[in-house]
């Protein structure tokens, strides 16, 4: 008797997921079984039927790709809207890294599995130049590519190294962070990492080759040297002359021209840098996704200088288009002391105590007071000092009998506190000095960016013909709008107070510094209590 | 085979957001077959199907970045293509399937090798057969032959586990096999 298979088995020799062993039995099978065999062909004859046309196929591909050729004037915007988590994402990374610890001599492999590929070496990838910079043990090879095949096989590389590599990954295992937060750390590294980064906003893909040379210290050097250079694992710039600082860990922007630095323009969450000549536009943008935290940077009080970092985080998703802003301010203090701090010590400080000219010139400071002054004649008093807020150019704000608030010109501040001190006994003074530099170039600068966000909303709703862009692009110019004006309305106040200075005086006359004897014999205060004879009752009790 | 064939279509979906348009190739040449022999089996006929296809995959470009999840383009595109043939389907009724038509249509049976009498014989049969199979094993059927895809590949496609792919397929077969003995070529 003869078994002949199962259709479940003819099936599945079908598809070819028989194993070897089983295939040649079930073959030999239907050599000698003509039944089998006539159902296999027809089993065959019905995929036949389903086999598409590749005639047809081809001309899909090629209606596809030409409809998709003319829609490739997509603007940038639209490519925005998209939730993958990183614009600019690293493809890949080809190269061994070792990651040395100075202090055990232990050294590990950074990414196992993703092993230094033949012809993959220290040289730039098809030319290019090289940069070392400094002392820092930091050197930059800076190299263009524009094969697109070997991107792509670095990035198949990549992702045969098994687990995805993220730009938080080699931050962690380079120890940026700690080599940066610590002096302590000496962490080298020593061999190259090959990353390509791909910028979707210019469509270009650039190799950076990126050699840590070893037995060196990455320390960075928190002063902040005469000559502006701020250096370490993560190399910035300080230009005194308009207070920004530029740069960006070992990054460098090609563009045609010679390697040079790019601001930031924004660190937390991510660092984005931008083209220098272009610091608030939206092309050239990096974004790095948990970068270092630059706050960390400044964490070291010893230095004779303080950086401080402000920033406006990018919405995550802001509709059309990302509101980047940030700016970033420094300031260099011989006292050591924050502005506010050297405040409270100098009772009337102007700009021109502030350490520095090239950086005070630019410090944005709202100095209040507020005085408590005992008086012989509260009303003599008060008329003296509404003459006076006429003479220093000022105007009251609110005025009562014993209480005036007015502003004057800060320029005018210190004289003002002073000359304010002498009308009477001073009970209580309080001085104040707040930095709203940061706070207003970020105002600035987010005005900046979402004007220019507008600005290219207008053009793109030019542009716009179907009915539901449109709608998009209205509802978000109109958000643009309001938040713009709202901004400004910001700035304007936050300028005003810089630019009066608020000063309060409470005035009291001599007399009444007298507090009334409280009474004797459970009298009260109330007359009316008196007359109702209430203190027997209390008495009684 | 060049480097970027073995991408993970996350990857490719990726730089085509990052605005990599040649990229797109990469998944047109990838899903072409698939999505024709979908749309094939919703609407019984190449032109449509062509179309059907073709608009699939413009639609998806353009709204690519309106994928959630990159690495479920397989199953994001077929369900443009369902939307599609939806409303497609409202208007104009399924047509009948006949040899006939698919061969006016640029149907090419690949190799004849059975000779071309009984061939075309056999072929007007297996059309009937493949189209008398309820939807949910003929669906399955056109997807496996309309490239050498895998049961994973179909089953992502598909949005099915891949036991149910492969027991649909031997269900679809064992039902061909039924209906070719009842028509008498078995």
């Amino acid at each position: 008797m003869i078994f002949h298979p199962s259709t479940k088995k003819v099936s599945r020799y079908l598809d070819g997921v028989l194993s070897e062993a089983t295939t040649r039995s079930f073959e030999a099978h239907l050599a000698k079984c003509p039944a089998c065999r006539r159902k296999v062909e027809v089993l065959r004859s019905a995929a036949r039927v389903c086999c598409p046309p590749k005639q047809r196929l081809e001309a899909v591909s090629q209606n596809v790709m030409a409809r998709v050729g003319q829609a490739d004037s997509l603007s940038y915007e639209k490519r925005w809207n998209t939730d993958a988590p990183i614009l600019a994402e690293i493809r890949s990374v080809e190269g061994t890294v070792f990651i040395r610890n100075a202090a055990n001599e232990k050294s590990i492999e950074a990414f196992p599995g993703c092993a230094l590929r033949q012809g993959d070496r220290l040289e730039p990838v098809g030319g290019g130049s090289v940069a070392v910079e400094g002392e820092n043990g930091v050197a930059c090879l800076v190299t263009e590519t524009a094969d697109v095949s070997s991107l792509y096989q670095g990035a198949a590389q990549a992702s045969r190294g098994g687990a995805g590599i993220s730009w938080a990954a080699i931050r962690k295992q380079l120890g940026a962070r700690s080599v940066l937060a610590s002096s302590a750390v000496a962490l080298t590294v020593v061999a190259v990492a090959v990353i390509v980064v791909f910028d979707p906003f210019i469509r270009e893909q650039w190799n950076y080759q990126a050699a840590y040379l070893p037995n060196q210290r990455h320390t960075p050097e928190m002063a902040l040297p005469s000559n502006g250079t701020v250096s370490g694992g993560l190399e910035m710039m300080y230009d005194p002359t308009n207070g920004t600082v530029s740069g960006g860990d070992i990054w460098r922007v090609k563009d045609g021209g010679a390697p040079r630095l790019a601001p930031i323009i924004s660190c937390i969450p991510d660092i984005i840098i931008s083209d220098a000549d272009q610091k608030s536009a939206d092309r050239n943008l990096f974004i790095f996704e948990n970068a270092l935290n630059l706050d960390e940077l400044v964490r070291d009080d010893t230095a004779a200088s303080l950086l401080k970092w402000s920033f406006v985080e990018p919405t995550p998703r802001g509709g059309v288009g990302w509101l980047l802003g940030s700016t970033v301010a420094v300031s260099e203090s011989t006292t050591k002391a924050s502005p506010s701090t050297a405040a409270s010590k100098s009772p009337a400080p102007t700009p021109k105590t502030a350490p520095s000219a090239s950086t005070t010139e630019k410090r944005l400071v709202i100095y209040t007071a507020q005085f408590s002054i005992l008086v012989g004649s509260v009303a003599d008093s008060m008329k003296d000092l509404l003459q006076k807020i006429e003479k220093w150019n000022g105007y009251v704000q609110t005025a009562d009998l014993q209480r005036v608030t007015f502003r004057v010109p800060a320029a005018n501040f210190n004289r003002v506190v002073e000359e304010v001190s002498q009308l009477g006994v001073v009970t209580n003074k309080q001085v104040q000095a707040q930095d709203v530099t940061r706070q207003y170039m970020d105002l600035q600068l987010r005005i900046e960016v979402a004007e220019t966000s507008r600005k290219r909303l207008l053009a793109l709703l030019e542009e716009a013909d179907k009915t539901e862009d449109l709608l998009k692009i209205e509802n978000e110019i109109r958000r643009l709008t309001e938040e713009i004006e709202r901004l400004k309305g910001e700035l304007r106040t936050v300028a005003d107070q810089v630019v009066y200075s608020t000063i309060a005086v409470d005035l009291t006359a001599k007399a009444a510094e007298a507090k009334p004897a409280r009474p004797r014999g459970g009298r009260s205060y109330f007359a009316w209590i008196n007359q109702i004879g209430a203190e027997h009752v209390i008495r009684t009790f | 085979m060049e480097p970027r064939d073995g991408l993970p279509d996350e990857t490719v979906v990726r730089s085509v957001l990052g605005g990599d348009a040649e990229a797109y190739g990469l998944l047109v040449e990838r899903y072409r077959a698939r999505l024709f022999g979908l749309a094939f089996h919703l609407c019984g006929d190449y032109d449509t199907a062509a179309d059907l296809a073709q608009d699939t995959l413009v639609t998806a470009y353009e709204c690519l970045d309106r994928i959630k999840d990159p690495r479920t383009f397989a199953g994001w595109v077929a369900a443009i293509l369902r939307n599609k043939f939806r409303n497609l389907a409202r208007a104009n009724p399924a047509p009948t399937v006949s040899l006939d038509q698919m061969v006016a249509a640029g149907f090419d049976p690949p190799n004849p090798d059975t000779g071309p009498a009984v061939a075309e014989q056999e072929l007007r049969q297996a059309v009937e057969c493949v189209w008398s199979l309820p939807e949910i094993y003929r669906e399955v059927l056109l997807l496996r032959y309309s490239e050498d895809l895998s049961y994973k590949q179909i089953a992502e496609f598909l949005g099915l586990p891949v036991t149910t792919v492969t027991m649909r397929l031997t269900y679809a077969r064992r039902l061909v096999i039924k209906k070719a003995k009842e028509s008498g070529l078995l």
